[in-house]
């Protein structure tokens, strides 16, 4: 990219994101510093990212009252209601458009010993890995690690920057 | 028919303590980012809740080291899509009711930029409704990209699709975005 040739509204807009290579970067840097037609678009994209996260620090939500407990309390009876997990990991069966026949095809298949059932029936004792898997969460007492890993900005952090 | 039956597995204290501390962590987090994407409090609330519930089951997959709240942004973006598929099974598009700005909130921190306070006096309104008329697709990687300020590459693995897709379709939700608020802006002057 040269000085003559404008970067794209794309371009600026991945210059903005900070997501172009070294490279074009530093030259839409350069290209910026002399045209001022680009620059205005450049200041229009930045813009643009500036108002939506301040319009976001402004609508910031706190969590309703009692949320916390009542998300808690939800996933507890979720799991202790009988197999919801399964029920939901295999809700198309329980369709009655699929349910029906399925049903019916069992059905026949009991009648006449077929040892075959269809697929996705099979598919009812799907590998249960994650349940299964030993891993260290266990052993874990602070197990997150945002403050270290990604740099994933969330709304409480953008509001005390 | 019998129902599948669910491993033997009841849930333990560690598991209880795991999704607490998840909640108290990152419940604030993850109901504002379900809010701007749905641009709806019941519907985050729902999708918060669901999200939590989900975080609850596979608690076993999550890896300590890893970001929590990609993983979480990851859960919350899925179950959002698998809701929007469903919906659109029944409604040709989907309007948001409450897509006017909300009263702000007394717990809201103080403003300490100056666009602040100018987005608040002459563009929240604009800016509220542009993203409420966004395609839920759009809004999902504009707040992504702009409000969580997430990398291409995060996105293409918190949505499931691959860098250049996230690049053109963040291109065309900030076009589209640019033409709404400039909208708005008009008709509210
Ligand atoms: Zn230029």
């Amino acid at each position: 990219m040269n000085n003559v040739d404008h970067p794209t509204i794309e371009t600026l807009s991945d210059y903005v994101h900070g997501e172009l290579s070294e490279r074009d970067d530093a030259a839409v840097h350069a290209h910026l510093a002399g045209c001022s037609a680009c620059a205005e678009l450049h200041d229009i994209e930045a813009r643009l990212g500036e108002v939506l996260r301040a319009h976001a620090r402004a609508e910031e939500r706190e969590l309703p009252l009692g949320f916390e407990a009542r998300i808690v309390d939800a996933a507890i009876a979720s799991d202790a209601s009988s197999a919801t997990g399964w029920r939901e990991a295999f809700a198309w069966l329980w369709r009655p458009a699929i349910a029906v026949p399925v049903a019916a095809a069992l059905a026949l298949a009991i009648y006449f010993g077929a040892g075959a059932v269809n697929p996705p029936l099979r598919s009812a004792t799907i590998d249960a890995t994650s349940y299964v898997e030993s891993h260290t969460a266990l052993a874990a007492d602070m197990p997150f690690a945002d403050s270290s890993a990604l740099p994933v900005t969330f709304a409480s952090e953008v509001s005390a920057r | 028919m019998a129902a599948p039956r669910k491993p033997d597995e009841p849930s333990s204290p560690q598991q209880v303590a795991f999704l607490e501390a998840a909640v108290a962590q990152y419940g604030k987090a993850t109901y504002n980012f379900a809010f701007r994407l749905t641009r709806n409090e019941a519907d985050a609330r729902d999708l918060t809740q669901e999200a939590f519930i989900r975080v609850y089951r596979a608690w076993r997959s999550f890896k300590p080291g890893t970001s929590f709240l990609s993983w979480m942004y990851r859960i919350v973006t899925n179950l959002h899509r698998d809701e929007l598929r469903r919906r659109k099974g029944r409604y040709q598009e989907e309007i948001p009711e409450d897509n006017e700005p909300q009263a702000f909130g007394t717990g809201r921190p103080l403003a300490e930029n100056p666009i602040d306070d100018y987005v608040e006096a002459q563009m929240s309104e604009p800016v509220s409704k542009a993203l409420a008329a966004l395609a839920p697709e759009q809004r999902q990687i504009v707040v992504l990209a702009d409000i969580e300020e997430c990398s291409y590459q995060e996105i293409a693995e918190i949505v499931g699709c691959s860098i250049g897709t996230v690049r053109s379709r963040l291109h065309r939700a900030r076009g589209q975005l640019r033409k709404l608020v400039n909208r708005y802006m008009k008709s509210s002057s």
